[in-house]
């Protein structure tokens, strides 16, 4: 027991953030998402969500494509195959420890 | 949408999934009008035989709708994508659901013909009792409060019901699917005949579906469109 909690220390702090893990799990349970959904679905502000998205797209976790849909912008943010493998290691260490 | 990091560790991420797409795909009240306009075809189809006395014109309109409900069924998934993409993505944003899983759909429509089935079986049943106590002479039998097509009625009430409040998990469908319980035990209750019960119910369901889907979709088509990231 004490070396499952003893990996807690050991968690991935960048899915740990609460709204990096909103962000992980939306984007687990669909192929891909642009971020006026994910804005939408989260309750995120617009720099928050920005800011929080850049963090995942540095660690490998998401990946982010850049488009235009007519005059407007659109972003489009899919989960990459580490980011899966992250989360998978994340829930199975929390379930373990609690 | 904040229980997602508390879920995401005690629930089957699948699960979660599956939640979230069902989120995705009735948040902008289209499925829900395809899914009204739908059970108001089958409720004028219900409905027709006691316009349209004859029988070929009865069996004509029967089968016009009946051709209408597989083209809806096939046609709406696509009309639905292409009016979410010329009106809605801007508006609520675009997401792309993982693809089908063919497996599970294929256990779910396995369910679906056996139940199917199940009900045709049941309608049968009914028929050949009433046919049975109306030959023998002896007016029509009663089990307990109803006769048995009457019991199909509250059968068929009760069901859609439970289908509302505990499926669609949404205020006004609660209070829908109480109302279609009670109609059903109300509909039973009077003189009218099943056939028109069904209709009368069915209509209902639908219209419920329908107007509250288009109250949903033009909510969301007077939002403004939000400029990207």
């Amino acid at each position: 027991m004490s070396g499952k909690i003893q990996q807690l220390a050991e968690i991935d702090r960048i899915i740990h953030e609460p709204a990096r893990l909103m962000i992980v799990a939306l984007l687990a349970a669909v192929e891909e998402a642009d971020f006026q959904y994910l804005r939408q679905a989260t309750g995120l502000t617009q720099g928050n969500l920005s800011a929080h998205l850049s963090k995942l797209e540095e660690a490998g976790y998401v990946a982010i494509e850049k488009t235009f849909r007519g005059k407007y912008p659109l972003t489009i943010c899919r989960m990459t195959e580490r980011g899966r493998e992250v989360l998978d290691s994340y829930r199975k260490v929390i379930r373990a420890a609690l | 949408m904040n229980e997602i990091p508390n879920n995401i560790v005690n629930e089957n991420p699948n699960v979660i999934a599956n939640r979230l797409m069902e989120r995705a795909e009735f948040r902008d009240g289209l499925q829900e009008i395809v899914i009204g306009s739908m059970i108001l075809m089958f409720a004028g189809m219900t409905g027709l035989p006691m316009v349209f006395k004859g029988p070929f014109s009865s069996m004509a309109s029967s089968s016009g709708i009946c051709l209408l409900l597989v083209i809806m069924g096939f046609g709406s998934q696509r009309a639905i994508k292409k009016v979410r993409k010329r009106f809605l993505d801007g508006k609520m944003g675009y997401v792309k659901l993982k693809p089908v899983n063919r497996k599970r759909v294929a256990i779910r429509l396995s369910i679906i013909v056996g139940l199917a089935f199940v009900v045709a079986a049941l309608f049968s049943f009914v028929a050949v009792k009433i046919v049975a106590a109306t030959t023998r002479g002896g007016g029509m039998v009663h089990w307990g409060l109803f006769t048995p097509a009457n019991w199909l009625l509250v059968g068929t009430g009760l069901l859609g019901g439970a289908i509302m409040v505990f499926r669609v998990r949404s205020p006004r469908y609660v209070i829908g699917g109480v109302i279609m319980a009670a109609l059903s035990i109300l509909l039973a209750f009077s003189k009218v005949s099943p056939n028109v019960g069904l209709t009368i119910l069915c209509g209902f369901a639908g219209l419920l579906a329908l107007i509250s889907g288009s109250v949903v979709f033009f909510l969301v088509l007077r939002q403004p469109v939000e400029p990207g990231e």
